[in-house]
């Protein structure tokens, strides 16, 4: 058996409180796994945290948001060669030992995008009221045009396969958001698997959602998912 | 009819219009590129001080009335043709600069090293 080469990226953003102790327990859980934390020059104790786990750290500006984030961490994995990629929150959501369970998953059917649903199963996730009511707009928007089941598709733990990553790569005008790569994915015609993944309420730190961000979160997501239809016209 | 004094105005307003576009060009403070949209405003002043019957045609083609309408229809469509090419320009940029601070981050990273 060969081993694969696994990246593990965590986009931070003043998780000081927290972060130390997720890369502890991903190191005591994935062995072999690198870990990239992408931090938006955190006011806190965030880099030295890292720092002082041993992970690797990288910083982009908050101004160009959580995208460029992830589209570093893409374009790292596709420089260092890695066979998979694994996206999950710094916040501590999600647990290492159903991160791991999932990368299983992946690993075992061979699937280009696999995404940790927190709607599959009784989850203690629970969104506001328009946050919920938008991720099942975003659901049906993408089963009508994208012919793809997805039962959450705005989830923060996805795991990328070298495939996927270097299509997205070869893209330029590739920008990378939770729904966008669902789309970019069925476009392609790789394959997106799901399994449930249980995510754990907030401890410390704010999300960056409040009433004002889940509105133009889910405008800009409408917006991308209806303008990246593939029209076909050569039949 | 337009009177003899508001062509000469007009008149004005166009060569002034393409002097300034030609001096920023000249002074690299422009691209001769998105100049274009500029001096075509000129040259429509210029025109319109020359054949001010322009003016009473193209709101005729409109189906406008009252010409002054037609006039300001004509500059609010020809403006906001430069605002959207603006943001096109901006759009490019934006997507340029992104790409910068990805690379610059990754090297960043591997100097620190």
């Amino acid at each position: 058996m060969n081993e694969k080469k696994i990246l593990i990226i965590i986009p931070a953003y003043n998780e000081g409180l927290i972060i130390g102790k997720v890369i502890s327990e991903i190191n005591t859980i994935f062995k072999t796994a690198n870990i990239l934390v992408i931090d938006a020059y955190s006011s806190d104790e965030t880099c030295n945290q890292v720092k002082k786990n041993g992970a690797n750290i990288i910083q982009i500006d908050k101004i160009f948001g959580i995208g460029l984030a992830i589209e570093t961490g893409i374009l790292f994995a596709y420089e260092n060669d890695y066979d998979f990629l694994v996206r999950i929150d710094g916040d501590g959501q999600h647990s290492p030992s159903d991160v791991k369970d999932l990368l299983d998953f992946a690993v075992n059917s061979k699937s280009d995008l696999t995404i940790g649903s927190r709607f599959l199963n009784k989850s203690e996730y629970h969104p506001n009221y328009l946050r919920l009511y938008s991720i099942r707009l975003l659901r049906k928007l993408i089963k009508i045009f994208y012919k793809t089941e997805i039962t959450d598709c705005t989830s923060g733990c996805q795991i990328l396969s070298k495939g996927l990553i270097k299509e997205l790569i070869n893209d330029e005008v590739f920008e990378y958001s939770e729904v966008g790569i669902i789309c970019k994915t069925s476009i392609l015609e790789m394959s997106i698997k799901e399994k449930f993944i249980n995510m754990k309420e907030r401890k410390t730190g704010t999300s960056s959602f409040n009433f004002k961000n889940s509105f133009i979160y889910m405008f800009k997501n409408i917006l991308i998912l209806l303008s990246s239809i593939n029209i076909n016209f050569k039949k | 009819m337009l009177s003899l004094h508001s062509r000469l105005i007009a008149f004005i307003i166009g060569i002034s219009i393409i002097f300034v576009i030609l001096l920023f060009v000249r002074k690299k403070s422009l691209e001769p590129m998105y100049s274009f949209f500029w001096i075509l405003i000129g040259i429509f002043f210029i025109s319109v001080a020359f054949f001010p019957n322009i003016i009473y045609l193209v709101s005729a083609l409109l189906g406008i009335n009252f010409s002054p309408i037609g006039v300001l229809v004509i500059s609010i469509f020809g403006l906001g043709t430069i605002i959207l090419h603006i943001s096109t320009i901006i759009t490019k940029h934006q997507r340029k600069i992104r790409e910068f601070e990805k690379k610059i981050a990754l090297l960043e990273n591997k100097n620190s090293k």
